[in-house]
């Protein structure tokens, strides 16, 4: 059977690889990586996102404390507002636009959305 | 696209070679052996007026239904009904190599995408949804 034909194989996994050498090297890929880092270890942010966490358990938990919608409310307008947040936000807009088009350009001679397939 | 003039996501040396090499692998998945199987089974199917219609009909009944739980609930008879339907279409030669040449695409395909994923740290399928990876 041709179906594992191994160069066809190698040949997908190869250029798989390259292009993801080629995303990684891109200046939105890179600043979404570090933005990404920083998030994930701004000890801030983190501790905002523990106690956002816990109220909603809380609230889901159906422990109805007093003013808890307003605290809620008031922690993701926190989180949504720290610079550490904000930059992640949109270095993933960023990354986004360009794995879009990225995506037509995978998608092109194959008549179907990559992505969208894969997903 | 807007947010790509914006970002200056065209233009740098880097996001050209990304491009370029997102087009090579492009290419590389439509002379896959997957994707040429997909191919003409599709072709084949669209050739196959029987095989095409019952599936249509299939697809239709099956779209009725799930409309239909969503508010309230199918009953199962229509339930049972579709079941047939999809017993005797799956049984038939054309369908069936459609359907595992789909599969063997479908998994090409998601083999790539998570290898991307991963490497990046973005949910490659996420962030091609309509919606973004947001």
């Amino acid at each position: 059977m041709e179906n594992n034909h191994p160069d066809n194989l190698a040949s997908v996994q190869q250029r798989t690889d390259e292009f993801i050498e080629a995303l990684l090297a891109t200046p939105a890929i890179r600043r979404f990586r570090e933005a990404a880092r920083q998030f994930e270890t701004d000890p801030e942010v983190q501790s905002l996102l523990e106690t956002l966490q816990r109220f909603q358990q809380a609230q889901q938990a159906g422990l109805d404390l007093s003013n808890n919608l307003q605290d809620i409310r008031d922690l993701q307008l926190q989180i949504r507002n720290h610079p550490v947040v904000q930059e992640f936000l949109s270095a993933r807009d960023e990354a986004g636009a360009l794995i879009q088009e990225t995506n037509l350009a995978i998608s092109q001679p194959l008549g179907l959305d990559f992505g969208q397939t894969a997903a | 696209m807007e947010a790509s003039k914006e970002h200056g996501l065209t233009g740098s040396p880097e996001v050209a070679a990304a491009m370029e090499a997102a087009r090579a692998l492009g290419r590389a998945l439509g002379e896959s052996a997957q994707f040429k199987r997909f191919e003409a089974a599709y072709d084949a199917l669209q050739a196959d007026t029987e095989a095409r219609h019952k599936l249509n009909e299939f697809l239709s009944h099956r779209q009725e239904l799930s409309m239909e739980s969503m508010f309230g609930g199918a009953d199962q008879a229509a339930l049972e009904k579709l079941e047939q339907e999809w017993q005797s279409l799956s049984a038939m030669p054309n369908i069936i190599s459609y359907l595992h040449a789909q599969e063997d695409l479908i998994a090409l395909l998601r083999e790539a995408a998570a290898r991307i994923s991963q490497q990046i740290g973005l949910d490659y399928g996420a962030a091609c949804s309509p919606s973004g990876a947001r």
